[in-house]
């Protein structure tokens, strides 16, 4: 890597539930702007990963930086996340969701966070949905929604945890398309745990294949997708695409 | 002359009365429903607190009080209180008891509101960058509490039909002035027949307003 910022540090992180290791001595660099994807079978870390950055998970051992900061709670709102249901709060309309951090968080004006929010539905495509509730929105518009929420307090990360995997197949291209777009704009640090191996290869920088909480192996798609050096990576691949 | 089993001149007579201990009666709710519906809250809120001892301490409170009589706690308030310096009059003693002892168990139905709240929704709010009060505000409270009003309404309606026992504590309720106007006359049908009927008109409304809001909410 040319010598950019060093945005994500992770050294000897180890996580566990209960007698399961899920992060075992886990070392990870992820340098600005980089679109780093995810990859593994399911208990390899992968969300887990996201999880500890975005300070839902306590870790048990080893160190975590963003930004230098080892005190994740500060830089917490450099960083943002999208789930894997969603997560909108149902009781609010989309543009309130939108609206309810950078107001609250931020301390931003109303005005002004209304009409941020109204440009980031415009690019989500959304905002003609504004004053309805995440019920009333097919779940490929909830999480274009949860993505331009995500947006609105400006982080310079972006986690994506399984985003499209609790879509209906047809709706899984609305949000991938807002992702690509999100990554073409370039000064955003993405880290997109995926199922999706062709949207990985077109979008990411670098890919990582976790198993058993470790990173099995890095580099750029062309070499992991084709040509890994590894046999359990080799059978993953070819099991996705398989499917 | 025999006299009628039912007067009703008798019961005109005393029905003024009567009225002005309704009306301390229903002072005596009013009071003790913002109590138990505020306090119940911070209940609530604190047997969820990160703060272990703090969590512990409330989870005692509420199952002292739930497994004590009320009547047992208003004479204890009523006799202590003025021991330690805080004199305050029967009704407001009264009132504190009855939204004390409702707060606990109020605060088992915001408990079950607030857990009715799925952990995703929490993790959104962390994602957000929001503060642990505010995920409160914003977030939990607006989704935990208007599926458990209707259950506040009943404790409601149920702190009402007790406030006959702060007339142990010489609250001039609607009750003790029933009582004071059959030890007068020696005549206890028509006073306590018109408290039956007051409590049954109130209970009634208070009932109704408890469904309209569920229905209102139900829509929305």
């Amino acid at each position: 890597m040319p010598d950019r910022e060093l945005l994500i540090r992770m050294r000897g992180v180890v996580k566990r539930f209960g007698d399961h290791t899920v992060l075992d001595q886990l070392d990870l660099d992820v340098p600005a702007n980089e679109k780093l994807a995810l990859i593994g079978p399911s208990g390899s870390g992968k969300s887990t990963i996201l999880r500890v950055l975005m300070t839902l998970e306590a870790i048990d051992a080893g160190i975590v930086e963003i930004q230098g900061e080892r005190d994740l709670a500060k830089v917490r709102s450099h960083v943002g996340m999208v789930f894997q249901q969603f997560n909108l709060f149902p009781h609010m309309t989309v543009l309130r969701n939108v609206t309810e951090a950078p107001i609250h968080v931020l301390k931003e004006d109303a005005a002004q966070a209304r009409a941020r929010a109204m440009d980031l539905l415009r690019m989500v495509g959304l905002e003609d949905r504004a004053e309805a509730r995440p019920a009333q929105l097919s779940g490929g518009q909830q999480q274009r929604v949860a993505i331009a929420r995500a947006l609105a307090m400006r982080p310079r990360i972006m986690l994506f945890d399984e985003v499209t995997s609790a879509l209906d197949p047809e709706l899984v291209g609305e949000v991938l398309g807002v992702m690509r777009r999100l990554a073409s704009e370039g000064n955003m640090t993405m880290l997109i745990v995926t199922h999706q191996m062709d949207f990985a290869r077109e979008i990411a920088d670098r890919i990582v294949f976790l198993h058993e909480g470790r990173i099995l192996e890095h580099g750029p798609p062309s070499r992991i997708l084709d040509a890994p050096e590894h046999e359990r990576t080799r059978r993953f691949v070819k099991a996705l695409r398989d499917r | 002359m025999d006299e009628p089993v039912f007067d009703w001149s008798y019961t005109w007579e005393i029905a003024p009365r009567l009225l002005d201990g309704l009306v301390v009666t229903v002072q005596a709710t009013v009071l003790a429903t913002v109590i138990a519906t505020l306090l119940g809250l911070v209940l609530a809120i604190g047997r969820r607190s990160r703060q272990r001892i703090v969590a512990w301490f409330v989870a005692v409170v509420v199952e002292f009080i739930r497994s004590t009589p009320l009547l047992v706690q208003l004479y204890f308030l009523f006799f202590v209180l003025p021991s330690v310096g805080v004199v305050l009059s029967p009704l407001q003693t009264g009132a504190i008891g009855l939204g004390v002892h409702y707060a606990a168990y109020m605060s088992e139905v915001y408990r079950a509101g607030i857990e009715s709240v799925p952990r995703q929704q929490w993790e959104g709010a962390v994602a957000l960058g929001f503060s642990r009060r505010r995920t409160w505000l914003s977030i939990v409270l607006p989704q935990a509490i208007p599926p458990v009003i209707p259950a506040l309404g009943n404790y409601v309606v149920a702190l009402f039909k007790e406030t006959p026992l702060l007339s142990a504590i010489t609250v001039v309720e609607l009750m003790q002035v029933a009582q004071i106007e059959g030890s007068r006359s020696f005549r206890y049908l028509e006073a306590f027949t018109l408290v039956g009927v007051m409590f049954l008109a109130l209970s009634t409304i208070s009932a109704a307003g408890v469904r309209i809001l569920e229905l209102r909410l139900a829509r929305s």
